[in-house]
Order: C-alpha cells, then structure tokens, then sequence
C-alpha cells in the first residue's frame, strides 16, 4: 500500500465535491479508482467506463507519465506519488 | 603620403590580401567570409556564404559568432578600404590567420561571384526591435526571418487574443486570422485583441485594428470562415506555424488533421475556468512526437464537455496560455530552444503551478502513426457529436 | 495614415451578400457618404451590373449608371465617395488593374470572397505613390 494524492483538474472537481485534490492509500492505479470511487462515483465514472477501461478522452499520469506507457491501470504506485487525471479541454 | 594612405601600406604588406575569386576558393576550404559593411549597404546584396557583422560591432561580436582563432577569416567591405582595418582588428583580437578581399564586394560582384539580397531590416525596424535583436538567439538575422514569417490563428478570441498581439509585437511578418464571429460585449473579458467600441463588429477586423494600431508592419490577413475539411488545405496553405485558439472540438481535431497531413505545427492551448494546458503537436516536425489524436484519440461526449460558455473561464488564464503560444511559435519560426513537442504543460490557476506531462506518440495512433498513407478526412461534427 | 472609414454593418452585410450571391463573378457598385475631410463616412452600397467582358477577373460599371448616381447623391447632400468591388479569388488586395485605374481620393472597398463566401474585406486609397489602407471601423446599428 503507497500514501498517494489524486489531483482532479476543474472539469472534475465538481464531481468530487468541488475538491482539487483526494488523498487515498492503493498499490494500484485501478485500486486508487476503486477507493475513490466508493466515495465519489461520479467522478471515477467520467474517468473509466462501466467495465473498468480507461475512457479515450481522459488521461491518467503518474510521475508525470502517462499510464497507458507505463503498465495501464496496473500501473503500481509508491508513496508520496502524484496520479494527475487530464480531461481534453477545448476551451479558447 | 598621407597618414591613411601610410597605415594602408603596411596592413596591406602585414595582413595580405587576396583576390574575390581566392577568397570564394578559400572558403570552399572551409574558410569564413565576413562582410562588414553596414546594413544599407549589404540591404543591396553580399556574398551568399558570408557571416554579416558590421564595422562597428566587429570585435564584439566576432567571438561568439566564431570561438575557433585559428580559422582562416576573409574580412569584405565595399572596395578594399575598410576590410583592412577591420582585419586588423581581428588580428589583435588573436585571429592568427586573416586576410582582406581586394576590391570588395563591388569586384565579388564584377567577376560574377554569387551573391544574394538579404532580407534586411530598416532604421524603424530595427529601432523597434532592438531589445530582441541585442538577444545572440534572435539578431538582426532571426528578426528578419520572423518578419518573412506567416503564422495562422485559428479563433481571434481568448487565446487568439494575447498570441495575436505579441506575436505582431514580435514582428511576425504575416498574421492570418480564421474567426466568422462577431464581438460580444461577454468577450471583452478576456480577449484583449477587442474594445467596448468594436462590440457587434466582425472579430478579424477588430482584430486587424488593433494589430495595425500596435504594429503598421504586419500585414493581418482576416479569414471570415468556418473551417471546414473541404476549405481547410485552402486556408492552411503557405501558413509557417497554426496556432489553435479554438473553442470546439470538432475544429481541434479537423486543426489536428491538418496539421498532420500537411506536416504543420500545431502550436495547442486551450483554457477552461482556472485550468489551461499547452503543447506543440508536429509528427512531421524534427523533433516526431505525438498529434493530438495520441493524447485524446478521441472527444469526449458532448454532455461531459461543458464549454466555457456554461462554465466560466477566468480571463488571465487564456491570457497565459495563450502568450505561451505565441513563444512556442516564435521558438519554432526561429528554430531555436526546445519545443513543447512530447510535453504537455498544464497550468493550475487556483493552486499557482505548472506541471509538465510527458505526451508520447501513439503507435497505433489512427492518424499520424500510419505509413505515409494519411487518413482522409472524417465528418467532425458528427465525431464530436456521438459519444 | 488615411482615414479611417466608417461603414454601417447593414452595408457591410450588403456588401457581403452582394460578393457572395456574384461568385465566382465580380461584383461592383459605387459607395455613396458624406463628404468630410476625415474620416470618410458611407451612407448607402449601390450595386452595379458587372459590364465587362470578362467578369470573372475585371469590373467596368456603366458610365451612365454612375453620373445618375452623382446627380442623385447630390441632391441628398451627399457624394460619391468610392468603389466596391469584389475579388473572386479571396484575396483584398488591390490588383495591378486596380492600382493603374485607381482615382486617387477616392476610397476603393474589396470583398475577398470564395465559394463559401466573403472572407476579408479591407479598404483603400490609391495613388501614385502606392496602396494606403483605410481601416475600416464597422459601425453597429
């Protein structure tokens, strides 16, 4: 189990209760969204679909990397990491 | 014999000089030519290879420009005259092999050497770019080039606005600007390019004023249309640099596609409410990476993609974001520092940071990772639509 | 600098149907204002029929159309300021055939239009020392 912090840029917050950043224990990124989850369902459903894959217009970065070039949703986390979720914004 | 006519003699006799034909086979054998006349006169053509330093900034400039003493150095001026003494210069500075080109450019010229016109810059332009053209990155060289430069943006609005502006103050020759909008009095807020004067006109000519008023140089080309597959080749044509301030998704990936196909940067940003991320997108570029298609293979639906219209944006956020853009385009119009290529750099209004995301290509990227067979285009609307 | 021009956005919404429903022939007309030393300020956008023979690359407008124009406008107190005219290939600049016919002191308007329509227009005093743009400022109703 790795202490980590999930940072949720604003298009998400307000599915996490308006919170920029959650803290949470997991060895996993997929265990991550499944704690997070239990609280802020909302939030992890605009992140994975029902079951469970990674939604095409969302990213998942951890140490500042991609997860989908490290081991996915597998990725396994170490304390202190930072897990980045980066909706695509288009805003101009 | 006058005191000049002295001094010739002997730097004649100490430096030596050689004919234009000599000097153009010298530097085939890796020798250097320096032309050191001023700029009006070399505004009427010097020799093609020639590294250009004028007189009067020869033994400031000269040792950045060449660390290496002992490479043999060819010092040019009009007729023969003012090359000696420079040479001499040179010479003291620890130069240990220089000569001067008899005759000048003027006999380069009669013996029909080749030579060209450089794009060069007036007394305006160089009084007011003097504080970017003293950078050793930009010089005279660097603002020239920018000002034959042709940098498209796509929206006139928040992030078109502060890249539009800096990017003329910069001197960027040509501007082009795709927005079929008109200015609300809700714009003002954060796109700067627009007054309270010019609510209700069209953007591209409030934008034109602005920039003309700012700069008179640029020459700001407006384009009143929607982007679309059939028009956007039209449009992209001749353009160095596309700059996307666009506020949709169907744009961002028809922007995308463009680029791709036609091997175009595509400097991104894009704001909403307190967040803002940019990066440079160009597959086709020296440096590969990722398009945008690798980072978002696709759009999110339309229900889960509140625009700034609903969701507020902060006005100082495209105003980053966007000023941002313009240096990423200037960097790459200069070919000089590192691109955002591979890096997406995000920027957290409210918590005060930049983080820096890696963003690598997609091998199995639908749109740049194919082999040289690229995609036709696809009916954006309906892409952004489904979901 | 040249003045500024000052253009109602219903006559530039004229001049823009006007260009859009003539390509991908030229369209022209004569620009009807107020004669004020500075800025020039248009009050309506006659069309014109196109009378050249070659209507895709050049525009000629009636002689006669044009002095019953300058009857009519003088009796409104006004003048007839200009010419507008489009350019089917997109781009507003004055063409070498607009430069060399051009009457200096008047204010010629070019719709750049393509087959989506108009996409720029910019505005212009011509003579012989070169092309003087005339910023245009799009009054709101």
């Amino acid at each position: 189990m790795a202490e980590v912090t999930l940072r949720i840029p604003t298009p998400l917050q307000p599915y996490a209760n308006g919170n920029g950043e959650l803290r949470a224990e997991a060895g996993y990124v997929d265990e991550l969204l499944e704690r997070i989850g239990a609280e802020h369902q909302a939030l992890v459903q605009r992140i994975r679909t029902r079951d469970g894959q990674l939604r095409p217009y969302v990213n998942v970065f951890v140490r500042r990397t991609d997860i989908r070039e490290l081991q996915g949703l597998e990725t396994e986390l170490h304390d202190g990491d930072e897990v980045i979720v980066m909706p695509s914004v288009a805003g101009g | 014999m006058s005191a000049r006519e002295r001094r010739l003699k002997e730097l004649r006799e100490e430096i030596g000089e050689v004919t234009p034909a000599e000097a153009n086979e010298l530097v085939d054998q890796g020798g250097l030519l320096i032309d050191v006349r001023e700029p009006e006169e070399i505004a009427e053509g010097s020799p093609t290879s020639a590294l250009r330093i004028s007189r009067g900034w020869l033994e400031l400039q000269i040792e950045r420009q060449v660390p290496d003493t002992d490479r043999t150095l060819l010092v040019l001026c009009s007729g023969g005259t003012r090359s000696l003494f420079a040479a001499d210069g040179l010479r003291r500075l620890g130069y240990s092999h220089v000569r001067s080109v008899s005759g000048g450019f003027n006999r380069w010229k009669d013996e029909g050497l080749a030579f060209e016109i450089p794009r060069v810059l007036d007394a305006d332009a160089r009084a007011r770019y003097a504080r970017q053209i003293s950078l050793p990155e930009i010089g005279a060289e660097g603002q020239a080039r920018l000002a034959g430069s042709r940098v498209l943006l796509i929206g006139a609005g928040g992030l078109g606005s502060p890249a539009a502006m800096y990017l003329a103050a910069a001197g960027v020759g040509t501007l082009g600007i795709v927005d079929h909008d008109t200015v609300d009095r809700s714009n003002l807020q954060r796109q700067i390019l627009h007054t309270d004067a010019a609510v209700g006109t069209p953007k591209v000519e409030s934008a034109r004023h602005t920039l003309n008023a700012l700069n008179p140089g640029v020459e700001v080309l407006g384009i009143e249309e929607h982007l679309t597959s059939d028009n956007i080749e039209r449009i992209f044509e001749g353009y160095d640099v596309i700059v996307d301030g666009s506020d949709n998704f169907p744009t961002r990936y028809l922007v995308n596609d463009a680029c791709v196909r036609l091997s175009l940067p595509n400097v991104h940003g894009a704001v909403f409410r307190f967040d803002g991320q940019a990066s440079v997108f160009w597959p086709g570029g020296p440096h590969g990476g990722p398009c945008y298609r690798c980072l978002y293979p696709e759009p999110p639906p339309p229900d889960q993609a509140p625009s700034c219209a609903e969701a507020g944006v902060m006005g100082v956020l495209p105003g980053l974001i966007g000023t941002l853009q313009a240096l990423e385009a200037l960097k790459i119009l200069l070919d000089k520092g590192q691109p955002l290529v591979g890096r997406l750099l995000c920027f957290d209004g409210l918590g005060g940071e930049f983080r820096e995301l890696r963003v690598r290509q997609d091998p199995a990227c639908a749109w740049c990772a194919t082999d040289g067979d690229v995609p036709a285009y696809i009916d954006y609307e309906r892409f952004c639509a489904a979901g | 600098m040249a003045p500024r021009f000052i253009l109602p956005l219903r006559h530039r919404q004229r001049v823009r149907e006007l260009s859009g429903a003539a390509w991908p022939l030229e369209a022209c007309g004569l620009l009807e204002g107020i004669c004020a030393p500075a800025p020039t300020v248009i009050t309506a956008v006659h069309p014109f029929p196109n009378v050249h023979r070659d209507p895709r690359r050049r525009y000629t407008i009636d002689p006669e159309a044009w002095l019953r124009l300058e009857h009519a406008a003088r009796r409104r107190g006004h003048t007839v300021m200009g010419v507008w005219h489009s350019h089917p290939h997109g781009d507003p600049t004055p063409s070498p055939t607009d430069r060399e016919q051009a009457w200096p002191g008047w204010s010629y308007l070019i719709a750049g239009v393509t087959n989506t329509g108009m996409r720029d227009l910019r505005c212009w005093r011509i003579d012989e020392r070169g092309c003087h743009e005339q910023t245009i400022v799009t009054e709101r109703p």
